[in-house]
């Protein structure tokens, strides 16, 4: 497809595009704040089981070293009867344990068989921790001593949860303030383009009308030219054979005075169609004269005598008595879109015209059924056809039609017609 | 909503790590039940073991029999406790048991004879270089709990505890008003060092300097010449006291055997009874249990 738009518009398209970036922004933002959110949640609680289960683990070792120690002696004084003497040692220890994580201490011989079974058998899930009573060879037993990290793994478990919610509110509040500041940005940007797209307008108008000036000029210049050159020829020549005709008469020879009268009205008719050419140049005589629709309408019959094609024109809302600059506009336009389809568009055996007025805007479509490959680059025709929409602040696009061929579509400003009427706009 | 799925997703993670985090060595205990391991000792030989409350007299009375039975063969083993003594005694491990306290009702099933010999009169000690000779029972209190614990020249007071269950400590607990529970805190704290050897509160009493502990006159006399006995309350730590009822902290000693003892457990026995027996007893700073049952502890039925 190939697009052509005013330049307001253009700009105003690439503020919109902003809007993406935001959404680009949150999508991109999603996995790293997740990411982020993860480490803020786990990081503390496993840091907290770790050194728990760590000093859970050296606390233990210590209270099973110290038994051992003490049994050691025991053991090394009494060797067959140290086990009866480690019952008050175990008893003490099991209610005065160094942590309320200690939840049973055991004594085994070296066959592994418990000192002290009058107590029940200690549940599964405990983290044991050991130490042998002597060593070599003279090692006589080993304190066990179960710890339950239940407490400590429901702490962690509750700090888990605590610090999930902190996470995910962190993550909410990080996106929800880089989402804000995008979009405050995105706002400020959406501004500046806008106040660009407008200065980028006024100085495109600027440009268009003294390109139209500039063009009026030198078409007034041809127009006395053709005047000068055609016209004033006609009638230098009317006069010449005026006198002829004078002196002929006063000789009397009306023959050849009937010859040189038969002579003037040629050449005043030649004037006049001089003249009529130039007028049409300055504007389309059929718009004065049979108005926006009938101009159209014979505009297109015209091609379809000359081209042989199909072409239907189609007209909707109150298209009289539109300003003179927005009528000639469209004129022109059609005029030039139905001489594109004649001359470039191979093998089109229809074409539609279609005008319609939409509150203060009209909308003018072309549709062929040719070979399309639409190029609105291509031509000066297309960009006079372009120029002329954009002085009336609207767009204008050219792309192929579907399933084939070529669709001209132009809007044109009743209002920036209107604002523009008070200057030298030129119509032609 | 992704993002709380991967959120919830990576926390499931965390959450399963805690759980998976090594657990440790398995004891053989708890993959298998293996039974206790009977100790034996030499069946020839009478083997007494127990309360080390006891020892001082027992050695006593054990050199005594030995020199009226030449023969004899009686091993006096280190303290093993109370607890230690039932469960030798009942296994067969040793021939007697010195225990000084009641039996527990558990014990009693194991169907053990108890035959009562001295009750001891249960000492307050304190380090030699202490000037204090008197303590209320209060200040026990007091200082358990960490409140006043220095004596009266200033010298900090270092308590050193006995570890639960010790016979000495439960009766000074059960006649003190507050001392039981501030035994209770200040073990539950760690805030005093615990022993759990008779000798080895001695060798505290003797070694930490402003020390004091619980033990009996037997043990005072035989192990802490050096070290005061302290009043309680005005009243000296005395058999005579004791006897007399003024003076309430005792423990009394006892022999407990699995059924009736051998020949040589039955004549070391009666010679314990005998006058000799209770001489040696009176001599050693306890107060002789007459068999007729005009001094015996409230817990053996005459």
């Amino acid at each position: 497809m190939s697009e052509l738009r005013g330049a307001p518009e253009s700009l105003a398209s690439s503020a919109r595009g902003q809007d993406e970036l935001v959404r680009e922004l949150a999508s991109r933002l999603v996995p790293t704040l997740s990411i982020f959110a993860f480490i803020v949640a786990v990081s503390a609680p496993l840091a907290y089981f770790w050194m728990g289960d760590r000093e859970l683990r050296q606390s233990g070792a210590g209270t099973a070293e110290q038994a051992a120690e003490v049994l050691a002696r025991d053991a090394e004084e009494e060797p067959l009867l140290w086990r009866y003497d480690s019952l008050k040692l175990v008893e003490h220890l099991r209610r005065f344990r160094a942590s309320t994580y200690v939840e049973r201490i055991e004594v085994t011989d070296l066959e592994g068989a418990l000192i002290d079974d009058r107590v029940e058998r200690p549940r599964t899930g405990l983290l044991w921790i050991s130490a042998p009573i002597g060593d070599g060879p003279r090692r006589a037993g080993t304190v066990w001593v179960g710890i339950d990290r239940g407490p400590l793994r429901q702490r962690a478990l509750g700090l888990l949860v605590v610090f999930s919610l902190l996470a995910i509110l962190l993550a909410a509040f990080v996106h929800r303030i880089a989402l804000r500041s995008a979009a405050r940005a995105e706002s400020r940007i959406r501004q500046l383009m806008h106040s660009l797209a407008a200065r980028t307008a006024d100085a495109r108008i600027r440009a268009l009308r003294l390109e139209a000036i500039t063009n009026q000029e030198e078409e007034r210049r041809a127009i006395a030219r053709d005047l000068h050159d055609s016209v004033g020829q006609s009638i230098t020549a009317l006069r010449i054979h005026a006198e002829v005709l004078s002196m002929t008469l006063e000789a009397g020879d009306t023959t050849r005075a009937a010859g040189v009268a038969k002579t003037i009205a040629k050449s005043a008719d030649g004037a006049i169609d001089e003249v009529r050419r130039s007028l049409a140049r300055l504007r389309p005589l059929d718009l004065d004269d049979l108005g926006l629709t009938s101009a159209v309408t014979r505009l297109a019959d015209d091609v379809r005598e000359r081209a042989k094609l199909e072409v239907t024109s189609d007209f909707e809302g109150e298209l009289e008595g539109l300003p003179a600059s927005v009528e000639t506009a469209a004129y022109r336009i059609v005029q030039e879109a139905l001489t594109n389809v004649v001359r470039h568009a191979g093998q089109a055996t229809r074409v539609s015209v279609r005008i319609a007025r939409r509150g203060e805007r009209v909308e003018i479509d072309i549709e062929d059924d040719g070979l399309g490959r639409a190029d609105s680059a291509r031509g000066r025709g297309i960009r006079g056809m372009s120029e002329r929409a954009e002085m009336l602040g609207g767009s204008f696009t050219l792309k192929d039609a579907s399933p084939r061929g070529t669709h001209v579509s132009a809007r044109l400003l009743l209002d920036e017609a209107g604002a523009s009427s008070g200057e030298e706009t030129p119509s032609v | 909503m992704r993002a709380l799925f991967w959120v919830g997703l990576l926390a499931l993670v965390a959450t399963l790590s805690l759980f998976a985090i090594e657990r440790g060595e398995v004891p053989p205990f708890m993959e298998t039940q293996r039974p206790r391991a009977r100790v034996e000792t030499h069946a020839t030989d009478l083997h007494l073991a127990g309360s080390g409350s006891n020892l001082v007299l027992t050695r006593a009375l054990a050199a005594a029999f030995r020199l009226q039975d030449a023969d004899a063969r009686l091993v006096v083993h280190d303290s093993i406790g109370s607890t230690g003594a039932v469960r030798a005694a009942a296994d067969g491990a040793i021939g007697v048991g010195l225990i000084a306290r009641p039996l527990r009702d558990e014990e009693r099933a194991h169907g053990l004879e108890v035959t009562p010999y001295a009750r001891i009169p249960i000492t307050f000690m304190a380090h030699p270089d202490v000037r204090d000779r008197d303590i209320a029972g209060s200040e026990l209190v007091a200082s358990l709990r960490g409140v006043h614990a220095q004596w009266h020249d200033g010298t900090p007071l270092v308590w050193l505890l006995r570890e639960r269950g010790d016979a000495g400590t439960e009766s000074v607990a059960a006649r003190v008003t507050g001392f039981a529970e501030a035994q209770q805190e200040a073990l539950a704290t760690h805030r005093f060092r615990v022993l759990f050897h008779d000798d080895d509160m001695a060798r505290g009493i003797l070694g930490v300097r402003g020390a004091l502990g619980i033990s009996d006159l037997p043990a005072a006399r035989a192990h802490m010449p050096t070290a005061p006995v302290l009043m309680l309350d005005g009243v000296a730590a005395t058999c005579e006291n004791v006897r007399l009822g003024r003076y309430p902290f005792y423990k009394d000693l006892a022999f407990v055997t699995r059924g009736a003892p051998g020949p040589t457990g039955r004549a070391f026995l009666a010679f314990v009874a005998s006058e000799e027996g209770r001489a040696l007893i009176e001599a050693g700073g306890g107060i002789a249990f007459d068999a007729s049952g005009e001094v015996l502890p409230a817990w053996v039925s005459p």
